[in-house]
């Protein structure tokens, strides 16, 4: 198996596959413009990308690349499905609570001060308007997104798939989103550990997984302080501040990798008294959480990918 | 109304009336019905199947519930890869 690391999207991204070497080095080139090109494209911490740029024309028509439009299409659409609970339009909420910064910096340099929420839109990204022909897209005013966690997942399965030309098996994974076609050889299936979110190193469990996606959120990572309160970067939609659930991470495997994304944050932020109900609406979604005291929890479909 | 129109009217409502109430005081006179014999020592009486309890709302595949946290196997050798929040 060859692999290649390096940072970007503000994350550890780790590329891998097997085949002829040449070939793989060509497309880990390949999967690696690509992963900076979407980063460039669709960063919230740079005004000069593209994701800025629409933010800044909230209230008005504006024309996209094809792949902004499709993730902000692809985005309201799961938040038509999960009601509000998956909600991009949070980046006031986010900076609001300190997140105005990347991670990086923010470890580095500490959290912005608190600020009020000047502007809350209860609706979201469910009213914007997007015109497929024109591949417009027009935000509610004042409505700002962060499709950072989608984008991530969505940047992971195209990667892969660029990179699957090369090789005959990869895989990759941009912070724990990660998307795997074939199987390595002589398996059947990718080993993946589960970290356990209370030992940042430690494993907790091992999946194993032909193909597909397999995406995990945690309150755990990104937590800072503002001041004298506890951050962390999952914002419930509906408090518009960090999300209180009674799992600490849930995992997610699902056909593709946006999906398993969107559903890790979602079941995460729903909590043991929701995710069952949310996550039987999806076909072909798995989910692992992880409770404070270590103990797994989840739905059947997930005992088909835990290994013994 | 002529007589004969009348006259057949008082006899169905009274043979109406009779008939009711003869069947009433027929059946209040008889017999009870014969107590179930106890079953030859051959048989079994067939047990009532405890009906299914009604499934909550959460229940079925879609219901939480905890997984084992499981052994984890040996390493293969196998290369593997890491999901965490991040």
């Amino acid at each position: 198996m060859h692999n290649l690391e390096f940072r970007a999207m503000n994350t550890d991204i780790m590329l891998a596959a097997e085949g002829d070497a040449r070939e793989v080095a060509a497309g880990f080139e390949r999967a690696r413009q690509f992963i900076a090109d979407g980063e460039r494209r669709l960063t919230r911490f740079d005004e000069s990308s593209e994701l800025s740029a629409l933010n800044r024309a909230a209230g008005e028509s504006f024309t996209a690349s094809p792949v902004l439009y499709e993730i902000v299409k692809l985005a309201q659409s799961f938040a038509v499905e999960t009601r509000g609970l998956f909600e991009p339009a949070v980046l006031d909420a986010l900076e609001a609570v300190g997140y105005d910064r990347s991670m990086d910096e923010l470890r580095a340099h500490g959290a912005g001060a608190p600020r009020p929420l000047v502007y809350a839109m209860p609706q979201g990204i469910r009213l914007a308007q997007l015109d497929d022909a024109a591949r417009t897209i027009r935000l509610p005013a004042d409505t700002r997104l962060d499709l950072g966690g989608i984008a991530k997942g969505w940047i992971a399965e195209r990667a892969a798939q660029e990179l699957a030309e090369y090789s005959d098996a990869c895989a990759v994974n941009a912070g724990g989103d990660l998307f795997a076609i074939g199987c390595p050889a002589g398996s059947d299936g990718w080993e993946i550990e589960i970290e356990d979110p209370r030992e940042p190193g430690e494993t907790l469990a091992l999946l194993r997984l032909p193909s597909g996606a397999v995406a995990t959120s945690s309150v755990m990572r990104r937590r800072w302080q503002q001041g004298e309160r506890a951050r962390h970067h999952l914002i419930d939609p509906r408090t518009r501040l960090p999300a209180e659930t009674d799992w600490l991470s849930v995992t997610v495997i699902a056909p593709h990798a946006a999906e398993a994304e969107v559903m890790a944050k979602v079941l995460l932020i729903a909590g043991s008294g929701e995710a069952a109900r949310i996550a039987g609406r999806v076909p072909g979604l798995a989910f692992i959480a992880v409770a404070p005291d270590g103990q797994l929890h989840g739905t059947p479909p997930a005992r088909e990918f835990l290994c013994n | 109304m002529t007589r004969l129109d009348a006259s057949l009217r008082i006899v169905i409502a009274a043979g109406s009336v009779g008939g009711f109430l003869g069947g009433w005081a027929l059946l209040s006179h008889a017999n009870k019905p014969v107590e179930a014999q106890a079953p030859a020592q051959s048989e079994s009486a067939p047990e009532a199947a405890p009906l299914p309890t009604l499934a909550p709302r959460n229940s079925g595949p879609s219901r939480v519930q905890p997984l084992p946290n499981l052994q984890l196997p040996r390493s293969t050798g196998q290369f593997r890869l890491r999901t965490r929040g991040s």
